[in-house]
């Protein structure tokens, strides 16, 4: 079973992806702002990261450069989701280091094979 | 001496039966000295001859008893005494003077207290006897708004007021309002929120429902959260105890929130009500209008937001029961979840249209009232994918707030939330620099290179500092309850800038007016302001007994509300109609559902706009049909996005 780490800060959102995912077999884990993210990316060891822009404490553009610079965490795929749809925010969000990029409202199809890619 | 006076002192203090006591003591002590006129000729020839002198036992002791103490109870008994010797009158006339001391003591004493009964009655010291009451615990200017709600549902309910507001100003207030609360049995009680033997006496274990506002609200801002969090810590732990009600608590400083939080252990919701108010303001600031749908959406008069399960659930895509419900709107999903040892409700919005219901998952629905659910077979849709949407979505730059209050600082943060680029915020009122000031010191995270803030000095005689600035320059103008002037209310206040604006939109026609959001107190200040700019008003005081009432009785409901009025996730907002069927031909509310979900929007009803007042209609029926013209507006929940 693959372990997804979601790092939301909306609950609505949290509840709804990480519902399902769990649905859909995945072992999922929440952290809801980017410093909980990149600790629950060390304790959890997750197969991959979904990762929410717009977070509170930091942000999550700085979680995604920390994580990547980080030789511990680095290699765990993280896709970049926000409800920022400029073609702006993707290119932050990849230059961040994310792998890659989907936004909001989730298509669950689309981010299924996403993830699929990555795992 | 010094003693005697003490214990006098403290036995009237300390003893309710004292006084009787001390009276009786008296009266014996006077009939005693009475009975003194045997031994000077009470039953002498000459007395026995005097009309109330009698020697029917003898003429001994109780001839003697008798006659002293029929003086003391009947002063009127001393006429009878004529003729008897000097010495017996004089005996007669103390006890008839003492007795009449002693009787009007006695009269005294006993009207004081039935006074002191009615006295306690009306102020409210009686212990409450009842089961599945509803508890008002504190007393401001949104109480009677709570009340007005409650008896809404005319179900005859009993409300017990506990506060320690004056009751004769509580019953004063309801008294006005008396024709709105009809069907509800109030009962005012004068007492401390944060007492425990207060919470006994109102019987805070068997009551169904606990709303807590806060203490002391008045127009010099003298409201106590820290009562609040100290009555949730009472209700956390009486709870604990015993059977749960449901409890909703008011917090007025949101700094508070988290606090109130812990005090409660996250039990129960807590409202912070400066934050309501100041999200509803920037989001009918993003959505001109939005006051009115959001009044009309969770008003109780209409309609009602509920969960419901559906049979056979499992696997059902949301977006096609949603469709497939035909008088009722399908807005999320709830299900209960476990976490960290605790059952909690988890709601969900406007999921995916492909969101697979489990089976134990309840449907939130908007019905009305009385209707069963009509659930039919229409085929599941084909959904197109979309990629992008054509709405401009809405995007505040600049922004004018006038007057100023403890809300202004939320307002600001709200407004850098939902900015993605650089805002500037003009702030005009009174002693406008100390104010900028102040809410930089205090909010000193949300001032970025984004967020720029300029002081305006601005007084309601000084029109000429409003005149200066040119309103198409701002996508938005507040004008916010400022009641810290105690020559002029807020609502007047706030009026007379409208007025202002007024004459300005007057002499600028042809110039673009922004959209103008209000705060008022007192919903009757809406028909003063009908000719004004004013695009949307929010009555905080009923905006908020609102969101209490509802919350209060649907627990759910407090996700709901904070999830729309949020930046970030789900959100209510407008689309324009034509972008959804041809206008002018009459289109079924299934094709506009439907086709709304491709864009994972789900459709609440339609804003009519007419050029008048908008017409708003809510949960209309898949099947009836519409015939939209340029300026109407569909009112969707959808995912937020910032393009």
């Amino acid at each position: 079973m693959s372990k997804i780490l979601i790092v939301e800060d909306n609950e609505m959102n949290r509840d709804m992806l990480s519902r399902r995912l769990a649905r859909k077999g995945y072992e999922v884990e929440i952290a809801e702002d980017g410093a909980a993210g990149l600790e629950a990316m060390k304790s959890y060891r997750p197969d991959i990261v979904l990762m929410d822009m717009g977070l509170p404490i930091m942000d999550g553009w700085t979680a995604t450069s920390n994580a990547k610079n980080d030789p511990e965490i680095s290699q765990i795929p993280i896709i970049a989701l926000t409800a920022h749809a400029l073609e702006a925010d993707k290119e932050r969000a990849m230059r961040a280091g994310a792998d890659d990029f989907d936004t909001k409202p989730v298509n669950l199809a689309n981010l299924l094979e996403k993830i699929e890619a990555l795992l | 001496m010094q003693r005697a006076k003490y214990l006098l002192f403290l036995l009237s203090t300390t003893s309710n039966i004292f006084p009787y006591i001390f009276l009786a003591s008296l009266m014996l002590l006077v009939i005693s000295v009475g009975m003194g006129a045997y031994y000077f000729g009470l039953f002498s020839p000459d007395a026995l001859e005097a009309e109330g002198i009698g020697d029917a036992f003898g003429g001994g002791f109780f001839d003697t008893l008798w006659w002293s103490m029929k003086h003391v109870l009947d002063p009127g008994a001393l006429a009878e005494n004529y003729g008897a010797p000097k010495m017996v009158l004089v005996f007669a006339m103390f006890n008839s003077l003492m007795g009449l001391a002693i009787v009007s003591g006695l009269i005294g004493f006993i009207v004081n207290s039935i006074q002191n009964a009615v006295e306690d009655a009306r102020n409210g010291s009686a212990t409450i006897r009842e089961v599945n009451h509803i508890l008002l615990l504190g007393w401001n200017r949104k109480a009677v708004s709570v009340l007005k709600q409650l008896a809404k549902f005319k179900e005859k309910e009993r409300v017990v007021i506990l506060t320690s507001t004056n009751t004769n100003i509580v019953r004063a207030e309801i008294r006005q309002e008396s024709r709105n609360l009809r069907g509800l049995k109030i009962l005012p009680l004068r007492g401390s929120i944060a007492s425990p033997s207060e919470m006994a006496r109102i019987a805070i274990r068997k009551a169904a429902y606990v709303i807590v506002l806060a203490e002391g609200q008045g127009l010099k801002n003298t409201f106590s959260d820290v009562t609040t969090i100290k009555t949730m810590m009472l209700l956390n732990s009486s709870q604990n105890e015993g059977r749960t009600s449901n409890i909703v608590a008011e917090i007025v400083n949101t700094e508070n929130l988290a606090i109130a939080n812990v005090a409660s252990n996250l039990s129960h919701p807590i409202v912070s009500s400066g934050q309501v108010i100041s999200k509803t303001m920037v989001q009918c600031a993003r959505y001109p209008g939005y006051a009115q749908v959001y009044s009309k959406l969770f008003s109780l008069e209409d309609h009602k937001i509920e969960l419901k399960n559906i049979e056979n659930s499992e696997g059902i895509l949301f977006g096609d029961i949603a469709t497939r419900i035909t008088n009722a709107t399908v807005i999320g999903v709830s299900w209960l979840k476990i976490e960290n040892g605790r059952e909690r409700r988890v709601t969900v919005l406007n999921p995916e249209p492909d969101f697979d219901l489990a089976e134990e998952d309840d449907l939130i629905l908007i019905k009305q009232a009385n209707e069963d659910l009509e659930i039919n077979d229409c085929p599941p849709l084909e959904r197109v994918k979309t990629t992008d949407t054509p709405f401009n979505r809405p995007n505040i730059r600049k922004v004018l707030i006038l007057s100023t209050n403890p809300n202004v600082g939320s307002i600001i943060r709200e407004l850098d939330q939902h900015s993605t680029e650089q805002l500037e915020i003009i702030v005009a009122c009174q002693d406008a620099n100390s104010v900028c000031e102040s809410l930089e010191s205090k909010y000193e995270e949300i001032y970025s290179s984004k967020l720029k803030i300029q002081p305006i000095e601005f007084y309601l005689d000084g029109i000429w500092s409003l005149e200066k600035i040119n309103p198409a320059e701002f996508d938005v103008i507040f004008i916010v309850a400022d009641e810290s002037e105690s020559k002029v209310d807020a609502d007047s206040r706030s009026t007379l800038i409208l007025l202002l604006l007024r004459n300005i939109c007057d002499k600028t026609r042809g110039v673009t007016f922004p959209p103008v959001v209000t705060e008022f107190l007192d919903p009757q200040t809406l028909e003063l302001v009908e000719d004004s700019p004013l695009t949307d008003a929010v009555v905080s005081t009923e905006l908020l007994s609102h969101l209490m009432v509802q919350v209060v009785r649907k627990p759910f409901m407090e996700s709901i509300y904070r999830e729309l009025l949020n930046a970030g996730g789900i959100e209510m907002g407008f689309r324009p109609a034509e972008a959804y069927a041809e206008l002018g031909k009459f289109v079924r509310h299934l094709d506009i559902v439907r086709l709304a979900q491709c864009s994972n929007e789900v459709v609440l009803g339609y804003k009519f706009d007419d050029g008048t007042k908008p017409k708003i209609i809510i949960n209309p029926k898949k099947g009836e049909k519409y015939k939209f013209v340029a300026g109407d507006k569909l009112i969707v929940l959808s995912q937020q996005l910032y393009t």
